[in-house]
């Protein structure tokens, strides 16, 4: 799988969150944004709707974080992967994130990460503001 | 997904709850929402006075609320209508729908009466009441602030009353967000006069669908479809005041409480347009690809969201004060407090009309009430969510009238007592007009509006869509009858759904309807639920509606009529002066309109309709 970038612009997000339900049905062949691996969060005071989807950093600090070397990424496409059986919830992957984009689910007992649904992404073409887009490839800028 | 739950609460003391799967005949006949909400309120609670304890408020999501679709972000709050003493339905947008549905409950239904101020806190199956004396007389925003914080789950959603539905203004609402509201027929003070200030939800359980993949394909190949159009690209750039301007310069958004004629060129100050020094762009309910809110902020000020066509009809043409400064203060206020903007600005246009009729004196006004004078409509707005001075008549809404000299009645334009006010269309629109006269909330454009109406569409493409003739020009009464009744079916349906009016036909005769309902349940449910199956739940909805006006004594024909204005006084200057309802004219569409829905000529639902129909 080839790296999928995709760019976030906060001040487009409308807050619909058809991202999350995207993400969920195509995950969980369910709709429940709780198990989503991308997130909008809102702030009332600023006015903004901001999603959080993983930026496929490197060097990764998520993975750089996990002392159980619970987190490894995929040199091709940047995903980060996670090993759920050496995963303890520790939190430190969570905390290292400068984007908010990796989380524990209590409620699922699951770390969630975005992982490009295999190279093709499911939230983005939802994302007709384009706040999520894929830059870098034809059929994903901002429409 | 195919075993939903309703969560029956009662809050007096000692009185435990219960929950009850939603029986599947139920959903098949009513779809969800609105629908399981009217046979909820029909099969199982009589009439009772609207702000005692037995009043059920009834929380209902839709079929498909929480999926990809049409706006799927919506569901409905029924009950008695303190507002109108009839009936009360108000359909709200926003993310609580869909977050009870992940909590696992379709419906909620709450009635009793707490001795003290609670909330109700819903997290996945659990339920609890818990105290909620700190919350009490904190506007809507901050109540929800407030609870987030405390529980520490910026996901938490919550539906709440703001002062106003605490202190039992008969045209409170309830919000969600900065301003999704459960707007009309005061169902804020339905929770009030239980002692409820909130419910707060978090669900994480899994919505689950019969087929995945190919629903968010369809969802996806649907919403492209619906983002290529014009009129949606347009309501996701200036929202609903993109209606302002030809409301206006068609005649038909009218001035003064409806005396006066439209605003002509003084009106341009308030075309959407004029919106944009304020927008930080917009925002949407879950679900939806239109994104017709406004995010706004007034230098300096704090942020928010709106403002709404209604606020500039109802507030800023109603009250002779165009500016759209004005209309942002007052949508903020408004929804601070929780009230219906409708009723809350038209209560302020009807204190300045009697004050011009001196009908009521300086002193009782409080002061001076001129057209024009925003500040002073500001003023009346606190003093209502207050129930201060005049405000505390004013908060009464058509109950004001007990309180106000006898000559004051004709001035506060009511339909089966709920207000309907100014409404933009009113004598000049006829189909919008004669819509009002049936509606079964009382006079409100959401019930049945056929908004293509004023679009001068090509005859042919409405015939085909309303199979039967119908005339092109809004101000004529050719075929209306048919159009007002094929939408009153269509939004029961799109209502129960849990789906957004603004993507169905109400905007363009192309927009999204029975054939798509019918391809998302069946993906959705694995259904097979035709069109014809469709429109007869929506007959079926709306004649329980109907029967339900018959208990509370106005579902005869004496009740379907309108503002004696609407019927008396011509529009008084614009493009479309003189016009006025012809009373033979709604008669004669009121025999055609109770034919089409099987009807006795009296408007009672015939005893073989109702069979045929399977409403018990």
């Amino acid at each position: 799988m080839e790296r999928r970038d995709i760019q976030v612009n906060v001040p487009v997000c409308t807050g619909c969150r058809l991202c999350e339900i995207a993400c969920s049905l195509f995950h969980r062949g369910a709709v429940n944004p709780e198990g989503a691996r991308v997130r909008v969060i809102e702030d009332w005071a600023r006015s903004l709707y901001e999603p959080h989807i993983c930026q496929l950093c490197q060097p990764t600090l998520c993975v750089q974080a996990c002392p159980l070397e619970a987190l490894t990424q995929d040199s091709a496409s940047g995903v980060v992967r996670v090993d759920p059986d050496l995963c303890n919830n520790c939190g430190a992957c969570v905390a290292a994130c400068p984007h908010g984009a990796i989380r524990w689910s209590d409620a699922l007992g699951e770390l969630l990460v975005c992982d490009r649904c295999g190279g093709k992404p499911s939230c983005v073409p939802f994302c007709h503001r384009g706040a999520l887009s894929l830059p870098n490839t034809s059929e994903g800028g901002v429409r | 997904m195919l075993t939903r739950k309703i969560a029956y609460v009662d809050l007096s003391p000692d009185v435990s709850g219960r929950t009850e799967t939603v029986p599947p005949e139920w959903r098949r006949r009513y779809v969800g929402a609105r629908g399981v909400n009217m046979h909820l309120l029909y099969s199982r609670y009589p009439p009772v006075d609207p702000l005692s304890p037995d009043n059920p408020l009834i929380f209902g999501c839709g079929l498909l609320t929480g999926l990809p679709g049409f706006g799927s972000g919506r569901m409905n709050v029924t009950a008695y209508s303190p507002a109108s003493g009839n009936l009360g339905d108000s359909n709200v947008g926003g993310h609580f729908g869909p977050e009870l549905r992940f909590a696992g409950y379709d419906h909620l239904v709450i009635t009793g009466q707490s001795p003290r101020p609670v909330y109700l806190l819903i997290q996945d199956d659990r339920i609890e009441i818990r105290d909620a004396s700190r919350l009490w007389g904190q506007t809507t925003l901050e109540t929800q602030q407030m609870l987030r914080h405390e529980l520490n789950d910026d996901r938490l959603r919550v539906l709440t009353i703001g002062p106003a539905g605490e202190r039992l203004v008969r045209m409170a609402s309830i919000i969600t967000g900065p301003k999704d509201a459960a707007g009309r027929f005061g169902m804020g003070a339905v929770m009030g006069s239980k002692n409820l200030k909130a419910v707060a939800v978090r669900g994480s359980q899994d919505l689950t669908v019969a087929h995945p993949r190919e629903l968010l394909d369809y969802g996806r190949e649907q919403l492209d479809a619906l983002w290529r159009r014009k009129w949606v690209q347009a309501l996701g750039r200036q929202g609903t005041p993109l209606l302002i301007a030809p409301a206006n310069e068609g005649g038909w958004l009218l001035t003064r409480n409806d005396q006066a004629g439209p605003l002509g060129e003084r009106g341009r100050s308030m075309y959407a347009e004029s919106l944009e020094p304020y927008s930080l762009g917009m925002a949407s309910c879950f679900g939806c690809t239109v994104h017709c809110r406004h995010r706004h902020e007034i230098k300096g000020g704090p942020r928010g969201e709106g403002p709404e066509y209604s606020v500039f009809g109802w507030g800023a043409a109603n009250l002779d004060v165009p500016d759209t400064e004005f209309v942002i203060r007052a949508n903020d206020l408004v929804n601070a407090y929780g009230m219906d903007v409708m009723d809350t600005l038209v209560m302020i246009g009807f204190a300045f009309e009697l004050y011009q009729r001196g009908i009521i004196s300086r002193s009782t006004a409080g002061g001076p009430l001129e057209w024009g004078d925003g500040e002073t409509a500001l003023a009346l707005i606190h003093q209502i969510a207050r129930r201060e001075g005049i405000g505390d008549i004013l908060a009464e809404g058509s109950y004001a009238l007990a309180k106000l000299p006898r000559e004051a009645g004709p001035y506060l334009l009511r339909v089966k007592n709920a207000i309907v006010g100014p409404a933009p269309g009113g004598r000049v629109v006829k189909s919008f007009a004669l819509g009002h006269s049936v509606a079964t909330i009382g006079g409100h454009l959401h019930r049945n509006r056929p908004g293509i109406d004023v679009l001068g569409l090509p005859p042919q493409v409405l015939a085909d869509l309303y199979e039967g003739p119908a005339s092109s020009d809004y101000r004529s009464y050719e075929g209306k009858a048919r159009m007002v009744w094929w939408h009153e079916l269509l939004y029961a349906v799109c209502d129960s759904l849990g789906f957004c009016r603004f993507q169905t036909v109400f905007n363009s005769p192309h927009a999204p309807q029975y054939p798509q309902y019918q391809r998302l349940i069946q993906l959705a449910l694995d259904w097979d639920m035709s069109v014809e199956e469709l429109r007869e739940a929506g007959e079926r909805i709306y004649t329980t509606e109907r029967l339900l006006l018959g208990r509370l004594g106005v579902g005869t024909r004496e009740h379907d009529t309108l503002p004696q204005r609407w019927l008396e006084e011509p529009v008084a200057g614009g493009p479309c002066q003189g016009e006025v309802i012809d009373q033979a004219q709604l008669d004669r569409f009121l025999d055609q309109y109770y034919a089409l829905h099987g009807w006795d000529n009296n408007g009672q639902p015939r005893p073989d309709t109702v069979k045929a129909l399977g409403i018990a």
